[in-house]
């Protein structure tokens, strides 16, 4: 069996290089059953398409494999993968099933050219038990715009069929400690893989491989699989963008299956926004015309403020756009909105100008636009209503809006501003459906009782209480953890809090100073944690820099999701500076240092890519002077965290979305509370970074 | 217990949802069911343009509204529809379907679109003049692309009058000339065709957008 496959691989790795067929455009690289850019089993020198998300499910025997894939700049991309072995017992007597998950990351270091391959180096499983570790290079040249072919080296499980040998010495046994397993990469036995892509036609192609994976743990120790053949070959099916199917004839034994969820977070799967057309922009009579018409006469009229307001608000409404207040004199008109359901902050703004255009006198020559969030302005927008009227129909509008408005700090409310009686107190509820997952197919689903009461701006009092309707998640094991469980319980608040309160809070939000937030919130905070915690930020609306204090008192809930705190006797202060950078492109940077939940000292470091859609794919890693063996057997907290907003998905107007953190393992270092409503984000998207990005929303 | 989870999913995805909240809408089950359709809805186009008043509307009916009437029709969003005048400013008149979409001609040339989706958010499009002397130019068309970004396509087009003709427009001939304004970028071509009667547009056949495609316009009462 050995000597064919080596020449097999030998000319395939010859008709690689050698072979001078026109380059065809770089194309993307399609997903292999372990959810990464490849073949069938083994890893390729391409990439995804920058950004794109995927979510990959393979069934092979008794091998399950769940990733999530995430192509972080063009070069860069992050898989977490939650693998299941069942019949885990069939050899060794113990538990029947078993879980693990794991972090990879692989970079392509060249792209394809007319000559040169797309070269990519790999780290697979790299800070984990090691279960599925392992590290490779990988080159695919494509030929024609049908065949593509790889060729590469692996080193781990890859390197554990065929091998040629320990290039750079023996490899270490894995000492779990969940920190990066750099002793072991690339060490060890090498062993070439390679393998071909056919198109077939638009949907169909196959694929063949050559595999350097022995399967030795689930063949030799487990008995899951009889691995007979390196031979892997099977056939994949696409006709949407969105979904691929692949079935293969693997190891000579087993037959596999995968479906592939892929998605782009740069285009809308609804093609663009949907929503209603605005309103025209209403263009004043020439003042030589009609000089009455500019007479600022009106501002003395006792009733004048009130119609406005009423007028205004009525045109917004069609928008979810609520007035706060309105305060002006001739020329100028300060509005202060709260924007309830346009995703893009520039539209909002956009459509408040149209209304002002509509509503206010033609002395009115400035229009002041400024978000309101959580009651706090967020930010100023500035338009001449003689740029807006004289722009509306004119090329690039956008870009020549934006030269000439102004985007400045929210400053505080006018003193002679209007405001609403009707618009405080306010109390809004809904009940909902939602998903709670706690890892890939493991989770409940409930019912969700919201409630905010609006007191007054920047008083908010709000809650929720869920109730499981349907839940496959079980205790689990008991945690061992030795320090104070702040986290590590969290399967008996799933099991025993049914219903629970998840949070019940009282807060007030402030701008006690130009470009200074603050926030300060009480009560039930989260479902574990409930006390008292303060936040100020520093953020000048164009500054890529925040920066954060944030200090906080809680005490750990009971599991029953009551009010009682009678199950631990835990009380912690806990604080921490944080730095926000804005890397631009949409890179964001977060870096916290301070105490968290279990008393422990470290820092936080988070890198998150956002969309101006809502889109949002992070990872964060924190380190604290807990020891590796007290925090459990992931070493460290980390994970990666996502957002999809609903109008990419449905194209309606929503600022919802579906959210979820995976962490490759739960510890109780490194833990912070979760509060509802954190400055930085808050704000944002009314500062020009979140602004500018889709600033062409303005005209929407 | 999947089951179960299954069968409370199609449960829930039956629940609207309530409250006042009126910044939200039902989502998670919708979504799922989004992806599946998504392929779908991009072949079929769906928009808001108002789908009233495909059945068959005669001349007189239309004019007994007293207002002027555009019909637009466009096979890529499967949508026939009489727009009336929204706005007018200048050369520039903008047509509504019901306030959900909106058409922006400067002088019979399409400049914007609203509400369809795809957008074309601006252009800097040829004037009457320039398509009637057969004038060579450059066109370009401002949209929004990936995650909302602005981007421009620049086309280098060439106007030329194809000939006198005459054109049925609900019933009613209207003798035009027939100008055909041909854009070129590298990988791609847009073919504009304008009918003009006088010193007017009388119909025409223009590009919006990739996805919207080609979209026809009559004006069939002044």
């Amino acid at each position: 069996m050995r000597i064919p496959s080596r020449c097999l691989l030998a000319f395939l790795t010859a008709s690689t290089a050698l072979a001078l067929a026109p380059a065809f455009a770089e194309g993307t690289g399609t997903l292999n059953i372990n959810g990464t850019t490849g073949l069938i089993d083994m890893p390729s020198g391409e990439a995804q398409k920058d950004a794109t998300f995927s979510f990959s499910t393979a069934v092979v025997g008794p091998i399950t494999r769940a990733t999530l894939s995430f192509q972080v700049s063009e070069r860069l991309s992050g898989s977490f993968r939650f693998q299941t072995w069942r019949d885990w017992d069939a050899v060794i007597p113990g538990d029947a099933t078993e879980t693990d998950r794991s972090l990879d990351l692989r970079y392509q270091v060249l792209k394809e050219g007319k000559f040169a391959p797309a070269l990519t180096i790999g780290l697979q499983d790299f800070t984990g038990q090691g279960r599925f570790s392992s590290e490779y290079i990988a080159a695919t040249k494509g030929f024609g715009d049908r065949l593509k072919v790889t060729a590469g080296l692996g080193w781990g499980r890859l390197g554990s069929y065929g091998g040629i040998g320990s290039p750079f010495g023996d490899r270490p046994a894995v000492s779990p400690t969940g920190t990066p397993n750099t002793d072991q990469w690339f060490r060890g036995e090498a062993a070439p893989f390679a393998g071909v892509e056919y198109k077939l036609n638009d949907a169909w192609t196959f694929k063949g491989e050559y595999s350097s994976d022995a399967y030795l743990l689930e063949d030799d120790t487990r008995g899951l699989i009889e691995r007979d053949s390196p031979f892997n070959f099977g056939l994949e099916y696409q006709r949407t963008a969105n979904m691929r199917f692949g079935i293969y004839s693997l190891y000579g034994s087993e037959v596999g299956l995968v479906f592939h969820v892929i998605l782009d977070p740069k285009s809308r799967m609804a093609g663009g926004v949907m929503g209603a057309a605005p309103v025209p922009v209403k263009s004043r009579p020439a003042r030589t015309d009609d000089p009455e018409a500019y007479d600022g006469g009106w501002v003395t009229q006792a009733d004048a403020g009130p119609i406005l307001r009423k007028n205004l608000a009525k045109r917004l409404a069609a928008d979810g756009i609520g007035v706060e207040d309105i305060a002006y004199t001739a020329t100028t008109v300060q509005v202060r909105i709260r924007n309830g359901r346009i995703d893009a902050g520039a539209q909002a703004v956009g459509r408040t100008a149209r209304a002002l255009s509509q509503v206010m006198p033609a002395s009115v020559e400035v229009f002041e636009i400024v978000p309101v969030v959580n009651g706090i302005g967020a930010s100023k927008v500035t338009i001449r209503r003689s740029d807006l009227e004289g722009l509306e129909y004119t090329a690039d509008n956008a870009s020549l809006l934006r030269e000439r408005v102004t985007v400045t700090d929210a400053g505080p409310v006018p003193a002679y501003a209007i405001g609403d009686e009707g618009l405080y107190p306010k109390f809004t509820w809904s009940l909902r459906p939602a998903l709670r997952l706690s890892e890939p197919l493991k989770g409940d689903i409930g019912l969700r009782l919201s409630a905010t009461y609006d007191i007054a701006p920047g008083f908010v009092l709000s809650g929720s209480i869920y109730k499981q309707i349907a839940s496959n998640t079980d205790l689990g094991t008991p945690s061992t953890s030795p320090l104070p469980r702040v986290r590590t319980d969290e399967s008996r608040y799933t099991e025993f809090g049914d219903p629970t309160l998840v949070r019940l809070t009282f807060a007030w939000y402030g701008r006690p100073a130009p470009d200074v937030y603050s926030r300060l919130t009480l009560g039930y905070l989260e479902r574990m944690q409930a006390g008292v915690s303060g936040e100020l930020l520093w953020k000048p609306v164009d500054s890529q820099l925040a920066l954060g204090a944030e200090l906080n008192y809680t005490r750990q809930r009971d599991t029953d999701g009551g009010l009682g705190f009678d199950e631990y006797d835990y009380d912690v202060v806990t604080g921490y500076v944080s730095a926000y950078y804005d890397f631009g492109n949409g890179y964001l940077g977060q870096l916290d240092v301070g105490r968290y939940l279990a008393g422990d000292v470290g820092a936080t470091i988070s890198v998150d890519r956002v969309f101006a859609n809502g889109w949002r794919v992070g990872a964060f890693a924190t380190v604290t002077d807990v020891s590796a063996a007290d925090f459990g057997e992931t070493g460290f907290d980390k994970g990666i965290r996502f957002t999809i907003p609903f109008n990419w998905a449905l194209g309606t107007e929503t600022r919802k979305g579906f959210g979820l953190t995976l962490r490759p393992g739960t510890g109780d270092g490194g833990a912070r509370v979760e509060v509802a409503g954190r400055l930085y984000e808050s704000i944002r998207e009314y500062h020009t970074d979140g602004l500018d990005p889709d600033w062409g929303r303005v005209w929407r | 217990m999947r089951n179960r989870l299954a069968l409370a999913a199609l449960v829930l995805a039956l629940l609207a949802g309530c409250g006042n909240d009126t910044g939200a809408t039902n989502p998670v089950v919708s979504m799922a069911g989004q992806l599946a359709k998504a392929g779908l809805a991009k072949a079929k186009g769906e928009t808001a343009v108002a789908k009233a008043a495909a059945a068959p509307v005669s001349r007189e009916d239309l004019a007994a509204y007293g207002k002027p009437i555009l019909r637009v029709r466009s096979v890529q969003l499967g949508q026939d529809g009489f727009l009336t005048i929204a706005d007018a400013k200048d050369e520039v008149v903008t047509w509504t379907a019901q306030g959900q979409a909106t058409f922006s001609l400067r002088d019979g040339v399409l400049i914007q679109t609203r509400g369809l989706g795809a957008d074309l958010m601006s252009a800097e499009a040829p004037s009457l003049a320039e398509l009637q002397s057969g004038a060579s130019y450059q066109r370009v068309y401002f949209f929004l692309g990936e995650d909302d970004r602005g981007t421009r396509r620049t086309y280098d087009c060439l106007a030329s009058t194809v000939g006198r003709t005459s054109v049925q427009i609900l019933g009613k001939p209207h003798s035009v000339i027939h100008v055909s304004e041909r854009c070129t970028r590298p990988n791609s071509k847009v073919t504009n065709d304008f009918w003009i009667e006088g010193n007017a547009i009388r119909s025409s056949r223009q590009w919006a957008s990739s996805r919207v495609g080609y979209v026809e316009f009559e004006r069939v009462i002044d």
